[in-house]
C-alpha cells in the first residue's frame, strides 16, 4: 500500500454519514441539471451549487433543469427534487438530513411524477394506439 | 453514468429512478455479502467493488458504513437502468454512530466532497500521518 493510499485510508476517520449525504446532494443536482459538479468556464471552474443558487433565487426552474429533457418533466416534481438536493448540502453537516428521510422524500417525488399527466412522448404513442382502435367506430 | 440507449440520454423519470436506487440499495445484493460486509471485523475494502445503496449502508448495516467517495462515475447502471453504488475503495465501517475524527486529510473527489470535512484539515494531523 503506497503512502498516499495509507493517508487516504486514515483520512476516512473524519468522514461521517453526513459527508455521504453532501455527495449525494451534489449527485442529485447533477441528475437534475445535467451539469458536472465543477463547471468549466472562461474564468476557471464554477461549483454546481454556485451555478444553481442564483437560478433558484430567481425561481428559474426552466434554466436549472437539463435542457435535453425538452420540457418533458413535471415542474412541481422538479422543484421538489431540487429542494431535496439542496437540503443535502448545507455547509454544516448537522443540518443535513438522514438518508432515510431523503429516500422517503425522493419516493414521494417519484410518485408525484408518475401520477402527473403522461409525458409528451407517451401521449403521442397513446394517440396513435387510440387512433387505430377508434377508427372503425368513427366511420 | 453513461448508458447506451436509442437517444443516449437518460430522461427525467430514468434519472429520478437512479436517484431512488442509489439512495435505497440492497435489493439485488446477496445477503451473504452483507453479512461479511457488516461484520465487526470489517475495516475497509480498498479496491473491492461491490454494489449497494446509501440508505442501506448508513442504516441497514451495523456498524454503519460510510462510502466516502460518492459520485456519478461510481453509479453503475444495469441493462434495465437500475442504479447501484460501486467502488468502496474509500469506505469505512465505524464502531458506533458517533465515531469519527481520527486523522483529517481530504479524501474523495473535488466537487463532491463535504466542505466541512475539508475545513477540518489539520496540519498536525497531516504530519502525524506522513511521518508515522
Amino acid at each position: 500500500m503506497s503512502l498516499y493510499s495509507v493517508c487516504r485510508f486514515r483520512a476516512l476517520g473524519n468522514l461521517n454519514k453526513k459527508s455521504d449525504v453532501y455527495s449525494f446532494g451534489i449527485l442529485l443536482c447533477e441528475l437534475i441539471t445535467g451539469q458536472p459538479p465543477l463547471i468549466r468556464g472562461h474564468q476557471g471552474h464554477t461549483h454546481i451549487l454556485q451555478w444553481v443558487s442564483p437560478l433558484v433565487e430567481r425561481g428559474d426552474i426552466q434554466s436549472i433543469i437539463d435542457p435535453r429533457f425538452q420540457g418533458e418533466f413535471n415542474t412541481n416534481c422538479a422543484w421538489k427534487a431540487l429542494e431535496i438536493a439542496l437540503s443535502c448540502v448545507p455547509p454544516t453537516s448537522r443540518k443535513r438530513p438522514d438518508m432515510s428521510d431523503i429516500l422517503r422524500e425522493l419516493k414521494e417525488c417519484q410518485a408525484m411524477e408518475m401520477s402527473s399527466k403522461m409525458s409528451m412522448h407517451d401521449s403521442v404513442e397513446m394517440n396513435l394506439v387510440l387512433g387505430t382502435d377508434m377508427a372503425p367506430n368513427l366511420r | 453514468m453513461a448508458a447506451e440507449n436509442s437517444t443516449n440520454m437518460l430522461n427525467w423519470r430514468a434519472r429520478l429512478q437512479i436517484a431512488v436506487d442509489a439512495a435505497q440499495g440492497m435489493t439485488l445484493v446477496p445477503e451473504s455479502f452483507f453479512l461479511h460486509f457488516c461484520s465487526a471485523n470489517f475495516v475497509g475494502l480498498t479496491g473491492i467493488i461491490e454494489l449497494a445503496g446509501l440508505e442501506y449502508l448508513h442504516n441497514g448495516c451495523r456498524p454503519p458504513i460510510v462510502h466516502g467517495d460518492l459520485k456519478s462515475s461510481n453509479i453503475l447502471l444495469t441493462e434495465n437502468l437500475q442504479a447501484k453504488i460501486a467502488d468502496f475503495g474509500l469506505s469505512k465501517a465505524f464502531a458506533n454512530e458517533e465515531d469519527s475524527h481520527v486523522i483529517t486529510i481530504p479524501a474523495g473527489t473535488p466537487g463532491y466532497i463535504d466542505p466541512e470535512y475539508v475545513f477540518k484539515l489539520n496540519v498536525n494531523h497531516l504530519s502525524q500521518c506522513l511521518f508515522s
